[in-house]
């Protein structure tokens, strides 16, 4: 079983890969049977309104009724905004239409205590908080965070399921900055397939602690799962890694 | 297939399982690949890349599989010494790591050598992507427009470009026939085929960037490219061929 846990569908710049079908189409090819929905981040920008993150979500659901045993979905929040907007879109996109968690991006550093009436919600609610994170020596965003912001956001929320995604952009730092703090998931999606990194990060974190995403469509199914399949690891841990933790961690069928 | 984009030797930020010439040999042939040009990845820091070419040689001499490919930094004296005592039927520069632009002087006089010598010019546009470079290490990429304004300068130098980003390639392969590219680094969604409907499969190259890469991303790119077998073959073998192996 192979569950992408972080793909991007688009409106906007991509036209040709609008059509939903042929996405999925490319993902059966590869054997995958699930797609983690996280919203198109880029289109409106680093911080998108009430009313682009409303239009960003109501693609999700719309995507996610058409396709309910193929495609996950998760909740983009831009945190800068009013506390009390971004509740209520919890509100709407998880607990009434079934969403598995919420997204972040690069909008709020995750430091910021405006954080933390939305983490709690998410705790409470029991569902994920993908939260957008690179070490990046070159082309930081303001408010970008690092996998040393993550790991002052799951000690602040321990009780909470994070998932850090970019394991490549994040590194080995990035894998020890998380290392002692359990409620924290990372993803393998994005960037180039460095070699050796997932050994790295079964090594030190072990393998329950590690999804497979691709970080479709601006990535390739194919280079995407080239390194998991490529990595030097057990078949037990690739299994995990390829679909098993993804499918206990969203409680999926 | 043909791996045109692969090194050998050590790298300050990773360490390789492939860190002899038997496993390199091993996990190619494991992967696919039957034939692998090979270049020094000390050279990119090295002072002097030959010393590198003279080791990677000595490393490689039992492995008809693994050919040598020298790097040079035209900067230095002993690039014309360095072409003219290889049997390499292709060249390698850093231009990023070794500091000096395309169009400069010493560029020139070294490609009137490779035009005269017959020899194609591989261009390391990049290794690592700039954004997770050592902060106090960044090596800035080779800028697209100048291997551009090189390849309209010299139309019958064929230049192949490693590690160039997927805009990059659409870029630099519409801009000149004489510019090719691995596909090490170019990914989108369905990769190839949205390539292949701005690019010729003609200018294009199997690299997998081993050991810096996970081979099997490469492998898996062609293995489920929606592309005609035709295509693939080119792409994956005769290219590589008519390039460097006649």
């Amino acid at each position: 079983m192979i569950i992408d846990s972080h793909t991007h569908y688009p409106f906007g710049e991509f036209k040709e890969m609008k059509n939903i079908v042929e996405i999925i189409r490319l993902a059966r090819k590869f054997g995958i049977s699930k797609l983690c929905l996280l919203g198109d981040v880029f289109h409106y920008g680093s911080y998108p309104n009430e009313e682009q993150i409303k239009e960003t979500n109501d693609l999700t659901i719309e995507l996610t009724r058409k396709h309910p045993d193929f495609l996950v979905g998760f909740c983009y929040l831009n945190a800068s905004n009013d506390t009390d907007f971004c509740l209520r879109e919890i509100e709407r996109c998880v607990v009434q239409n079934g969403f598995k968690g919420v997204k972040f991006e690069i909008s709020l550093n995750c430091r910021s205590r405006k954080m933390d009436a939305i983490m709690k919600k998410v705790t409470e609610l029991g569902c994920v908080a993908f939260h957008h994170t690179w070490y990046k020596s070159t082309g930081k965003h303001e408010e970008e965070s690092d996998p040393s912001d993550i790991a002052d956001l799951a000690a602040r929320f321990p009780d909470a399921k994070i998932v850090m995604p970019h394991l490549a952009g994040c590194g080995m730092r990035g894998v020890l900055d998380i290392m002692k703090h359990k409620n924290v998931y990372i993803d393998t999606s994005g960037a180039q397939p460095v070699s050796g990194i997932i050994e790295y990060a079964v090594e030190k974190l072990g393998a329950d602690r590690i999804l497979y995403g691709s970080d479709v469509v601006g990535r390739d199914f194919s280079a995407q799962l080239g390194r998991i399949y490529g990595a030097g690891i057990s078949e037990k841990d690739r299994k995990k890694i390829l679909g098993l933790n993804a499918q206990k961690l969203f409680k999926l069928n | 297939m043909i791996d045109v984009n692969v090194s050998f030797g050590n790298w300050p930020f990773q360490y390789f399982s492939q860190d002899t010439p038997a496993k390199l040999s091993k996990h190619l042939k494991k992967n696919g690949i039957d034939r692998a040009l090979v270049s020094s990845s000390e050279a990119a820091f090295f002072p002097d890349p030959d010393v590198c070419n003279k080791k990677l040689e000595a490393s490689l001499k039992n492995f008809k599989d693994l050919i040598p490919v020298p790097a040079v930094n035209p900067l230095l004296e002993n690039w014309e010494n360095i072409i003219d005592e290889s049997n390499s039927k292709t060249v390698k520069i850093f231009p990023g790591y070794h500091n000096y632009s395309l169009s400069s002087e010493c560029v020139e006089k070294m490609i009137e050598k490779l035009l005269k010598n017959k020899m194609p010019l591989m261009i390391q546009m990049r290794i690592e992507d700039e954004r997770s470079h050592h902060p106090l290490c960044r090596i800035p990429p080779v800028p697209a427009d100048d291997v551009i304004k090189l390849s309209l300068k010299y139309p019958n130098l064929p230049i192949i470009c490693l590690c160039a980003y997927f805009a990059e390639t659409v870029k630099l392969l519409k801009a000149s026939p004489n510019i090719y590219a691995d596909i090490s680094f170019a990914e989108t969604t369905n990769f190839l085929a949205r390539l292949l409907r701005d690019v010729p499969a003609e200018q294009l190259l199997f690299g997998s960037h081993t050991p810096f890469l996970y081979t099997k991303a490469a492998v898996m790119k062609i293995e489920y490219a929606e592309a005609g077998t035709d295509i693939v073959e080119k792409i994956t073998k005769t290219n590589a061929e008519k390039l460097f192996l006649n």
